[in-house]
């Protein structure tokens, strides 16, 4: 039962991530324009702040890939329990 | 239901957050645009340090119930912080650069947001290499070593007069240091959707966690009786 939950956790997950990625991807420019600084001021500070949302996106999106591995483990385990209890009966 | 409503919930208000943001809020005079990472900084600070509290409360309660309920809050939490905690130490140090010129520095505040970084590391080796009730009662002594380094984290920049920027919230915060209202605003929002984002995390993987509890009692059913 737990993967089919957690399959549904997981693709809910994504699908949040990937939204948040393509408004990350498009507002940088707005932010730019609305600020006055140029995309190729580096003074501006606004590398440091793709640097932060980029390490926070790669941190969670890590985390997704460890459950999802997790889980693929817990199938296996599940599978081969399902074979030695066939073979006992 | 709960899971679906704290799902949505922390969606949504990561859209109003990400508005709010790189849009809506002032941009402070000296710092520039990066002092907006300020609103993602200080609630990831907020939730590593809750989180270690959460692990603290939970593995004295499992000691004393031994309810394995508590036991698996407290690893969920754990697993969590860490990840909180090295959010802390990644985006403080990227935020360092441009404002000190430094990536790091020996300041109290960072100096103890290390410590908890490694109380966490710690909680999790002492759970990993040491099973069952003697690694989870060494487990909690650590847990509660993090929840004392919680408070002091927060204090520091009270205590010691340091680099890292005074208490801007909170009931220690210095008056004169308060923020402009949209940035009080964009901040406060920003601490409730961390809050509510790390809750969800925390619903799923407890639930997880349990699974993988069951998991192992069935494994060890099979390996004794069959």
């Amino acid at each position: 039962m737990f993967p089919l939950i957690y399959n549904n956790f997981l693709f809910r997950l994504v699908a949040f991530f990937s939204v948040l990625l393509g408004l990350y991807i498009l507002f940088p420019f707005q932010i730019v324009s609305a600020d006055g600084h140029s995309s190729n001021d580096t003074n501006s500070g606004l590398n440091y702040l793709f640097a932060v949302f980029f390490v926070i996106w790669i941190f969670f999106f890590g985390y997704i890939f460890f459950l999802t591995r997790r889980i693929k483990e817990m199938k296996k385990e599940v599978d081969f329990l399902k074979e030695e209890l066939d073979k006992k009966e | 239901m709960i899971r679906s409503a704290l799902f949505l919930l922390s969606f949504v208000s990561t859209l109003v957050l990400i508005y709010l943001i790189f849009m809506w809020v002032p941009t402070e005079r000296t710092l520039g645009i990066s002092q907006r990472i300020f609103y993602v900084h200080v609630p990831i600070g907020w939730v590593g340090m809750v989180s270690i509290v959460v692990v603290g409360v939970a593995s004295v309660v499992h000691l004393i119930t031994r309810n394995n309920f508590w036991d698996a809050i407290a690893y969920s939490a754990a697993e969590l912080g860490i990840i909180f905690a090295t959010l802390i130490l990644l985006t403080g140090a990227i935020w360092a650069k441009p404002a000190w010129g430094v990536w790091w520095t020996w300041d109290p505040k960072l100096t103890t947001t290390l410590i908890l970084w490694f109380i966490y590391v710690g909680y999790l080796m002492v759970r990993t290499f040491s099973q069952g009730p003697t690694g989870r009662m060494y487990a909690s002594a650590v847990a509660l070593l993090g929840a004392i380094d919680a408070p002091i984290i927060y204090l520091a920049s009270v205590w010691w007069r340091s680099a890292h920027p005074p208490l801007n919230i909170g009931p220690l915060a210095e008056q004169e240091m308060s923020l402009d209202s949209r940035m009080l605003i964009t901040l406060f929002v920003a601490i409730v959707t961390f809050t509510v984002f790390y809750i969800y995390l925390m619903v799923e993987r407890f639930n997880f966690r349990r699974v993988e509890d069951k998991l192992d009692e069935v494994h060890q059913y099979v390996s004794v009786n069959l």
